[in-house]
């Protein structure tokens, strides 16, 4: 049923946006094949991805609070952009097709140094609110670095980052779309093989060992998954808020289910039904389309708010 | 199962040393002493979770113990596990993760050692309730049931009675003895009940 939506949603996303079909004519199909297709294959992507990075972050961190936004690895992301945006110029490095694999390398290396930090600090602080609290932090200082290489950076460097901040599902063209496709594909392939050592975790690191996992080695390749998922997508689309949080919650609420085997190809759906659905609300309230990011928040944080009244704290 | 000559402790600090014992088949042995003695790292230990500062543990005799430790020694911790949304079954069958696929997913005789050992603890009633809806005593029930569907010859258990109130924590050690001697386990377990140990264990090692 949840594939249906997905399919419904999806055929939705193809037929709504600032100009009707009908009054297109022929260019409908161009404009459908061209600017519509991509922009909801790349929501598919990104609902999926972002699903599946939360659910894996959950588990890993034992924090129902977690996901890729609260904790920084998107800002973190966001800082390599900056850095390889408003840098590369000062060493002159090249453009066109090295430009966008330089953003998706910097979004990497920014997501996966937030990522060891956040790593680091869980294992010293065992309270989960605390670890929430560093990784907002941490997202904010790498804010406030983008910011201060904003106002050193001349102007065409400014200029880019600042269409890039702007980045939104649409903003995606078809050969970016060739390298975010297979990147993320990979990501959620390898999400999929981690579900049985990830249920395990479910029980702490001690169990998980006792039971034959190799919790440094899952540790490794979460800490991949994640940040091929969470930096692609931060690289081309800008960052997406609470999705990642929010959408395991909900598949965990429909389900009605805590294994991963259930949990993780729904979170995928799901993700993919959520930010199609946000797209499509998106491209409808009026003549511009409205940025993702907030019809996220605004869909996202409600559920994020009920597992903290619910006592997401004490349930972990 | 066989310690060998073990010293345990951190670093430079040795907690025990030249520790040697025989733990038979289907006899149930507490390990008592005081806190700080060294009872939880001396299991964790016999576990495979840490290693001992010097000397062997030996599951077989014949050698062929490093293969698979997860399918020889199954272990339950003092932690309370609170997960969100995880049912008394699916916490149990995750026990069988030595034994099945990538996905994690039960076959026929997975389900049935996972229902067995549900029923053994007694928590048949119980089997589609949330974990974190269960009393501590029941907690430590499901706890034990999950070391039973790993299906180890060896069962190690650190404080399983911590938390519980009395009449929980003499239902859990009664329990272990009965799995030990009615299914032929070799089960280890740390304690401060010294009443509940003289009673039902068959054997102590004092630390």
């Amino acid at each position: 049923m949840a594939g249906l939506a997905v399919v419904v949603l999806f055929v939705l996303d193809l037929l709504v946006g600032s100009v009707r079909l009908s009054e297109l004519g022929d260019a409908a199909g161009f404009i459908v094949s061209r600017f519509r297709l991509p922009k909801a294959v790349v929501a598919v992507l990104a609902g999926a991805g972002l699903g599946a990075s939360g659910l894996q972050m959950q588990t890993l961190f034992r924090n129902p609070l977690a996901g890729p936004y609260v904790l920084g690895i998107s800002s973190g992301a966001s800082l390599g952009v900056a850095l390889f945006l408003l840098g590369a110029p000062l060493v002159g490095a090249a453009g066109g097709w090295l430009h966008s694999v330089g953003i998706v390398g910097a979004a990497w290396i920014g997501a996966g140094a937030i990522f060891l930090v956040v790593m680091v600090v869980s294992q010293r602080i065992r309270d989960i609110l605390a670890v929430l609290i560093i990784g907002m932090m941490l997202g904010s200082v790498a804010g406030a670095l983008v910011e201060v290489l904003q106002y050193f950076s001349g102007e065409g460097a400014l200029k880019s980052f600042v269409i890039w901040t702007m980045g939104s599902l649409g903003g995606v063209t078809l050969p970016e779309l060739a390298l975010l496709g297979p990147v993320v594909a990979v990501g959620l392939a390898g999400s999929l093989a981690l579900v049985k050592p990830l249920d395990a975790l479910l029980l702490g690191e001690t169990y998980a060992r006792t039971m034959g996992i190799h919790v440094g080695t899952v540790r490794v390749l979460v800490f991949v998954n994640t940040t091929l998922l969470a930096g692609t997508l931060t690289a081309f689309c800008g960052p997406i808020g609470f999705l990642g949080l929010a959408v395991p919650h909900v598949a965990r609420m429909i389900t009605r289910e805590a294994t991963h085997r259930v949990l993780m190809p729904a979170s995928m759906i799901l993700g993919a039904a959520v930010m199609l659905a946000c797209d499509v609300v998106s491209s409808t309230v009026g003549s511009t389309p409205l940025p993702i990011n907030t019809i996220t928040a605004l869909v996202g944080i409600p559920v994020i708010i009920l597992v903290v009244v619910r006592g997401g704290r004490r349930a972990w | 199962m066989t310690l060998r000559d073990i010293t345990i402790g951190y670093g430079a600090r040795v907690l025990a040393s030249g520790l040697c014992a025989e733990f038979a088949v289907g006899t149930l042995t507490a390990v008592v002493g005081r806190n700080g003695a060294g009872k939880s790292t001396l299991l964790r230990v016999v576990a495979g979770l840490a290693a001992p500062l010097s000397g062997e543990v030996i599951f077989r005799e014949n050698g062929d113990d490093a293969a698979d430790l997860s399918r020889l020694v199954a272990f339950v911790s003092t932690e309370h596990i609170r997960v969100l949304g995880l049912r008394v079954r699916d916490l149990v069958a995750l026990g069988r993760t030595p034994y099945t696929g990538w996905t994690g997913c039960l076959g026929p005789e997975d389900k049935a050692i996972v229902n067995e050992a549900i029923t053994t603890v007694g928590m048949n009633a119980f089997a589609s309730a949330l974990v974190d809806t269960l009393s501590d005593g029941e907690a430590q029930r499901v706890m034990i049931a999950r070391a039973l569907a790993q299906d180890t010859p060896v069962i190690v258990l650190d404080e399983p009675t911590a938390f519980l109130d009395y009449h929980a924590r003499r239902e859990v050690v009664a329990l272990l003895a009965e799995l030990a001697h009615e299914r032929s386990k070799t089960i280890v377990f740390s304690s401060h009940e010294l009443d509940l140990v003289e009673r039902f264990a068959d054997k102590k090692v004092e630390l």
